[in-house]
């Protein structure tokens, strides 16, 4: 395909402007051809661009803070930051204590090998001068991985409920408007404790449990899809995953996250179901990606970019 | 008119043909295999190829990289191949390129040396030829002219000089796993 290609580039640019039939035949017996038809002829252009102002190419990505796996952060200087805690602080204080802003995304490396990625507005307390492994968290979102090979048990405390590691990665969503914990394993198991009573979630499963460790804690999780643990831990790799969310839906997920707000200016624009990855800290990215599939405007002004006006 | 507009190859030929690399050692080291980096590449460019619009893209090479990232995931899903423990794994590296403009940066200025090291590789006359057309201006039937040979001639220089950046393109990224690629030791030798 890319030797035809390159021959009708060849051939477009050796009779300038004349029509050729044969072309439109070529075109119409395979859907790809047409972009195998642009690459080539964006090829010859390069090829044939004078030197001079070929040099000034430039590639449209914007500056941005670079980027360690599992730490993806906010803006500026709280993401450079982030970026020094992480690499840099390996051996925690007793009773260290994490606190993410809006749009903030942490990766803490702990001393014994086990690991934290903590969501936007998260507080998180991390104790290992004891005979355990204690964490606790109040708000927001994180993900655990703690390390083997440590006798100590990993604990992280949330309210009333603790959840105890069995080697193994989770997160857990400890959510203020409904004072309920989500409880998410990714690998391996855990235990959960509340008052009088106890649960083990493994692998894939999920669990919601009041904070306050009242009502009852079921004895099995809800299993839920790779696909839907895709979704839910996408924001440690600051990806916004859409899966026939809405727009108003997401947008709502990314004005949490960032300074810049989006808003919905035509109503009619709010339902639309959106299907994708976006970056969490891109709203504009998202804004123009998402005027592009809806065949809709945008206009920004005083950080508030305006969607379908 | 046949073919694409003059716009559209330009904005191709100067935003997304010099990511193209960086694209594909994106799609390779999230573990796509050869011929479906070339699948979702080739997707790709359908798509610019079909959009009505180019003009709201600012960020031509990182939409590019979200395109394929999307495409790619949209096919695992349809597939059902990801596997649990890949789930951390898979778009990494997306978010890492994306972020990193100076690489981006410098890939433009690669890309730059490319074509000057595929030109550099061809024949005498293909080399003339492009110089003609670059420095001069001048179209093929005026190339022909010049250099007195048949217009088919011109014709098939150009193509071979095509398919040389079109092959360049796609072996740069390979190569580059095990060691240097001939493109990259010609550019440093310069």
């Amino acid at each position: 395909m890319d030797s035809a290609a390159a021959a009708w580039a060849a051939r477009i640019d050796a009779r300038a402007g004349e029509p050729l039939p044969e072309l439109d035949s070529w075109l119409a017996a395979d859907p790809r051809h047409t972009g195998a038809l642009l690459r080539a002829e964006a090829i010859l252009a390069m090829l044939a661009a004078n030197p001079d102002v070929a040099s000034k190419v430039e590639v449209g990505v914007r500056p941005a803070q670079p980027f360690k796996r599992w730490l993806v952060a906010g803006c500026g200087a709280v993401a450079a930051m982030a970026a020094a805690t992480a690499l840099f602080l390996a051996t925690p204080r007793p009773a260290a204590i994490y606190e993410t802003g809006a749009g903030e995304v942490q990766q803490i490396a702990l001393a014994d090998g086990s690991a934290i990625a903590i969501d936007a507005r998260t507080h998180v307390e991390v104790d290992f001068g004891g005979t355990t492994r204690r964490i606790s968290m109040t708000n927001g979102r994180a993900i655990f991985r703690a390390a083997k090979g440590d006798d100590r048990p990993f604990k992280v405390v949330v309210g009333a409920i603790t959840i105890t590691d069995i080697g193994t990665e989770f997160q857990v969503y400890d959510d203020p408007t409904t004072a309920t914990i989500e409880v998410l394993v990714t690998e391996g198991e855990v235990r959960i404790d509340g008052p009088g009573q106890s649960m083990s979630l493994l692998a894939g499963q999920k669990v919601r449990v009041a904070r306050s460790g009242r009502g009852p804690i079921r004895s099995g999780g809800e299993a839920i899809s790779t696909r839907e643990i895709l979704r839910r831990t996408a924001w440690r790799e600051g990806r916004l995953e859409l899966d026939g969310d809405t727009l108003a839906e997401a947008i709502a997920q990314l004005n949490r996250a960032n300074q810049v707000q989006i808003v919905i200016a035509d109503p009619s624009l709010a339902g639309e179901e959106l299907h994708g990855a976006f970056r969490m800290n891109d709203p504009r990215g998202f804004a123009q990606a998402v005027a592009i599939s809806l065949d809709t405007a945008i206009t920004e002004r005083d950080g508030q970019i305006s969607l379908g006006s | 008119m046949p073919g694409h507009s003059q716009e559209r190859i330009r904005w191709v030929a100067r935003h997304i043909i010099p990511a193209e690399p960086q694209v594909r050692a994106s799609l390779r080291a999230a573990g796509a295999q050869l011929d479906e980096v070339d699948d979702l590449v080739q997707d790709a460019y359908c798509r610019f190829a079909a959009m009505d619009s180019i003009d709201q893209i600012e960020r031509p090479a990182a939409y590019f990289m979200q395109m394929v990232k999307n495409l790619r995931r949209d096919r695992l899903r349809r597939d059902k191949v990801i596997q649990f423990e890949e789930f951390t794994e898979i778009s990494a590296p997306f978010v890492n390129t994306l972020g990193a403009n100076v690489e981006a940066e410098i890939g433009a200025r690669q890309e730059l040396q490319m074509v000057d090291a595929v030109l550099g590789g061809l024949p005498d006359r293909c080399r003339t030829i492009f110089t003609l057309k670059r420095i001069e201006g001048l179209s093929q039937k005026q190339i022909a002219q010049h250099l007195g040979v048949s217009e088919t001639i011109v014709e098939n220089d150009v193509r071979k000089a095509v398919r040389a950046l079109q092959a360049a393109l796609r072996s740069d990224h390979d190569e580059k796993e095990d060691g240097p690629s001939i493109a990259a030791d010609r550019q440093r030798a310069s």
